[in-house]
């Protein structure tokens, strides 16, 4: 079942009104909402409903026997046979064809004509976002960071169906306390989640379906037959497109669960004007962000063992996060300019910190080094430093130190959680830092100019956008092809290139760069409306969005095949 | 807000998006699956409509289209016009029932001469089949100068349910547009009845074939325009059984090929012995080296794109018989791994002029 069906209008509105009702008995509650998750899970294939209760029951026995291990050794090997099962099912259902087609093609190349054996496997829907937010659940018992719930809660926190196949990944210590006592019926923040559900919607049945079905999918599918205007602005489309159809999913999401009484932290924060691949990471998909950063890149060791193995820890982390999108070499290139991006980011700011020190001739500790052995969580860290002048740098000594600039205290906003009322959570560990280092600053000298700013932008995005010609190509050869049409193509005519696309790429990066004030004073005067004017304007609006863009069916959204 | 307020916020809007835009509620319960919930909404829908259009909500919604300058396939459709007699078979008209012996070889009209200064253009479209099909054929197509590939896919539509998306309207508007060939594939979805006046044929029956057959010939009739513009119609390949069963699709094959043989013009191609391995489906098809690539997507209905690469071939190749786009001296695009059995184009077609 997706959002903007028919069919889930007619499930949201009976599970509203029985979750609403039913809230007071918390021990009806409970499994009323884990049935209606699992008939929404299971509305399209009944079969991978079992799979979602297998993760369950093995992650929860799992959490268990790690919380009730005695000694260390033990502890770790129950954790670890827990995290193979994991991804155990996870590598079956996804990655079980990619591996026996390299296999087959590496034995083909070296004349042993012996395939392995293909096996046609569905892959369930949303299987990564479930597996990686029970996974967590598991480590963060074993980190003593929580301790196991209950089944119930467990099963109903890995199936709760607004982030079930698409995120955000919520984790146990942000859920499983919304699940301890009734919420508030007289309290929903019903304003923001419609403000939230219509953004969405119109990002995903406007926006994202207009560019999909006018450039975006006739380009990939034939690079060969277009031109490179035609390349470049598919790309930049394809940009547009999937933020639009990935943060619409996301704000539905926590839309719909506002409207059922739970927060979930914010996924995206105009990921567009980010002013560095850094920068860019703390504002798209930022729970799958901190995910890769707390159970993958600071395992591996950070930043602590000098940069080298920095170096090395950034580019697994984004290979890994490549593969996590899907089996094909295409994600894996994905990850790697990413990766590679990152570490060239990292050298450059250590290499202006150098020059820094030597202007100041003072002896200064590298704030993008820290000395072994020390976990750095700077402010709003992520899984890597950031060397961002605007977001990262440090105050040198002596150096009157500014107001945070407008850049990081954008990132403050989108440092984990965004939103009112989220205060009684546990923020995740960069929120905290966020929270409770405020040193976030620059020295006046490195204040960026304006025009320096759209540089770092402009360069960004685009960087952004040439790994995304890989994402998004079929195969490699595919994506190689419309790298090198973009390099030849040029004066071939351009029809695909229209008003309309150019309106709708232009209003998909615009909308980024409205002031978070914009909204928040629209919400206000939304919210004063009386209910029934409101219900009447989101029904124009709904009937307005469906005719601008004429559908046969409204596609899957992306992030459902990851 | 109390969430009493909140659940009348939220009728009240789905109740106007359903007023306001009842014929889009229609339209998305058409595209489902058949079932109990595609049922269900229909019959909330079509009420619903019937009292917006008396109470003349539907206005919004249409003005909305004129404003943005869409053109709405409308008007009489030979696809809706079923009557049946007393015995509940549908009644066919002269249409239907093409001319009166087979026009197998029924050559269409004298073909213009094409050139890289007027290219020949061909429209490929379809249901989704075509989603992997034309981006192969306009890669094909790429670097040969006297061809010109569109392509245009209506994913969800068939000829079975024309309240959804109607093929003889949507032919109409290809006529207009006048493109010197079609290649066109439809079927995947059409695994289901066929409301008649008195109930549905049952998919797969012999009433329903006839129907089906006329159908195909009334779109077969508008693309070819009297014969004069050649139509090449893709039959449906094999399918996983579970999907749509085996019989069915020859069934249906065996209705289209037959309305194929009564329309001058129109070419059928078999793509069921192209994709078949030992005469039923097959995920993997023969690569020609000894080994074999993965041709069908996990649905067991649609091709993967390298898969979509066997049709555009065997299409072009047909388009190639009649139109000789390709330079002298070069074949046109040949079946990867040879071609199979049975993947030539039949009926064969004369040669033009």
């Amino acid at each position: 079942m997706i959002f903007p069906t028919i069919e889930f209008a007619a499930f949201f509105l009976v599970v509203f009104t029985l979750s609403w009702l039913l809230m007071p008995h918390q021990r009806v509650w409970k499994p009323f909402i884990l049935a209606a998750s699992y008939f929404f899970y299971g509305y399209a294939d009944v079969r991978f409903t079992l799979l979602l209760a297998a993760s369950t029951l093995l992650n929860q026995a799992g959490a268990i026997a790690v919380h009730r291990a005695a000694g260390q050794r033990l502890r770790k090997a129950l954790l670890f046979t827990t995290v193979i099962g994991n991804l155990g099912l996870l590598g079956w259902f996804k990655y079980y064809g990619f591996l026996v087609d390299s296999v087959d093609s590496a034995l083909r190349s070296v004349g042993l004509g012996a395939p392995l054996p293909f096996l046609r496997i569905a892959l369930p829907v949303g299987i990564s976002f479930f597996t990686f937010m029970a996974m967590s659940y598991v480590i963060d018992v074993y980190r003593r960071e929580i301790q196991p719930t209950s089944l119930i809660n467990f099963a109903v926190y890995e199936a709760f169906f607004p982030h079930l196949v698409a995120g955000p990944i919520v984790r146990a210590s942000e859920f499983v306390p919304q699940l301890q006592g009734p919420r508030n019926p007289r309290d929903i923040p019903a304003a923001r989640a419609f403000f939230l559900i219509m953004g969405g919607l119109f990002k995903k049945v406007v926006l994202a379906e207009l560019l999909a079905t006018h450039i975006v999918d006739p380009v990939f599918n034939s690079p060969d037959a277009h031109s490179a205007p035609e390349i470049l602005f598919a790309t930049y489309g394809y940009a547009v497109q999937i933020f639009c159809d990935f943060s619409a999913y996301s704000e539905m999401a926590i839309g719909f669960a506002l409207l059922l009484g739970f927060r979930f932290p914010d996924n995206f924060n105009r990921p567009y004007t980010a002013t560095s691949l850094g920068d860019y990471w703390h504002r798209w998909h930022m729970t799958l962000s901190r995910w890769l950063r707390d159970y993958l890149y600071i395992p591996l060791g950070g930043n602590r063992r000098g940069p080298k193995r920095t170096y090395v820890n950034l580019v697994v982390t984004m290979l890994l996060g490549g593969l996590w999108h899907g089996a094909a070499w295409t994600y894996v290139i994905w990850g790697g300019i990413h990766g590679t991006g990152l570490c060239v980011e990292h050298w450059w700011g250590e290499r202006k910190a150098r020059r820094r020190r030597r202007r100041a001739r003072t002896p200064y500790p590298s704030p993008y080094m820290p000395p072994a052995g020390h976990v750095q969580v700077l402010p709003g860290d992520h899984y890597y430093p950031i060397a961002n002048p605007i977001a990262r740098a440090r105050p040198l000594p002596g150096r009157a130190v500014p107001k945070p600039h407008p850049a990081a205290a954008a990132r403050l906003e989108g440092a984990g959680f965004a939103g009112p009322g989220l205060a009684g959570l546990r923020p995740a560990p960069g929120a905290v830092a966020v929270a409770a280092a405020p040193e976030v600053s620059v020295g006046q000298d490195d204040q960026p100019s304006v025009v320096g700013v759209w540089v770092c932008r402009i360069v960004t995005f685009n960087v952004i956008c040439l790994a995304f010609i890989f994402f998004r190509s079929p195969d490699l050869s595919s994506a190689l092809s419309a790298l090198g049409v973009l390099f030849t193509g040029w004066g071939q005519p351009s029809p695909l290139i229209t008003p309309t696309v150019l309106l709708a790429i232009a209003v998909g990066i615009g909308v980024q760069y409205l002031p978070t004030r914009f909204w928040d004073r629209l919400q206000l005067r939304f919210s004063l409306i009386r209910p029934a004017v409101q219900g009447l304007l989101l029904g124009l609006g709904i009937v307005v969005f469906h005719t601008l863009v004429p559908h046969t069916g409204i596609a899957p959204f992306i992030y459902f095949r990851f | 807000m109390p969430a009493g307020r909140v659940l009348l916020v939220i009728a009240v809007a789905l109740a106007t998006a359903m007023l306001l835009d009842s014929r889009g509620m229609v339209h998305t319960g058409e595209a489902m699956p058949p079932g109990g919930a595609r049922d269900f909404v229909l019959d909330i829908a079509h009420p619903t409509d019937s009292l917006a259009h008396e109470l003349r909500l539907d206005w919004p919604h249409e003005k909305l289209n004129q404003l943005l300058g869409r053109q709405q396939y409308t008007g009489p459709s030979d696809l809706t016009r079923v009557s049946v007699d007393q015995d509940n078979q549908p009644v066919l008209g002269p249409q239907a029932q093409g001319s009166a012996s087979p026009s197998a070889s029924a050559p269409v009209a004298a073909l213009r001469p094409i050139s890289a200064a007027a290219p020949l253009h061909v429209l490929f479209t379809g249901d989704s089949m075509m989603l992997g099909i034309g981006p192969q054929a306009t890669n094909l197509a790429t670097g040969i100068k006297t061809l010109r590939v569109d392509q245009e896919a209506h994913p969800s539509t068939g000829l079975v349910v024309p309240q959804f998306f109607d093929w003889s309207l949507y032919a109409m508007k290809i006529d207009r547009d006048n493109p010197d060939a079609v290649v066109i594939i439809i079927g995947g979805n059409d695994g289901q009845g066929i409301a008649v006046p008195n109930g549905a044929l049952q998919p797969g029956s012999e009433e329903w074939a006839v129907e089906y057959r006329r159908r195909a010939t009334v779109v077969m009739g508008i693309l070819s325009h009297d014969g004069t513009r050649p139509v090449y119609w893709l039959s449906m390949p094999p399918t996983r059984d579970d999907e749509v069963p085996t019989r069915f699709m020859q069934v249906l094959n065996a209705a289209t090929q037959q309305a194929a043989q009564r329309v001058p013009g129109v070419r059928w191609i078999n793509l069921y012995d192209a994709y078949a391995v030992n005469g039923g489906f097959s995920d993997e098809l023969p690569d020609g080296h000894g080994g074999s690539y993965l041709a069908r997507t996990s649905d067991g209905v649609h091709f993967t794109y390298k898969g979509a690469e066997v049709a555009a071939r065997l299409a072009l190749a047909g388009v190639d018989r009649d139109w000789h786009y390709m330079p002298q001296g070069k074949p046109a695009p040949a079946p990867a791994g040879g071609t199979p059995p049975g993947a030539s184009p039949a009926p064969a077609p004369a040669p033009p002029g």
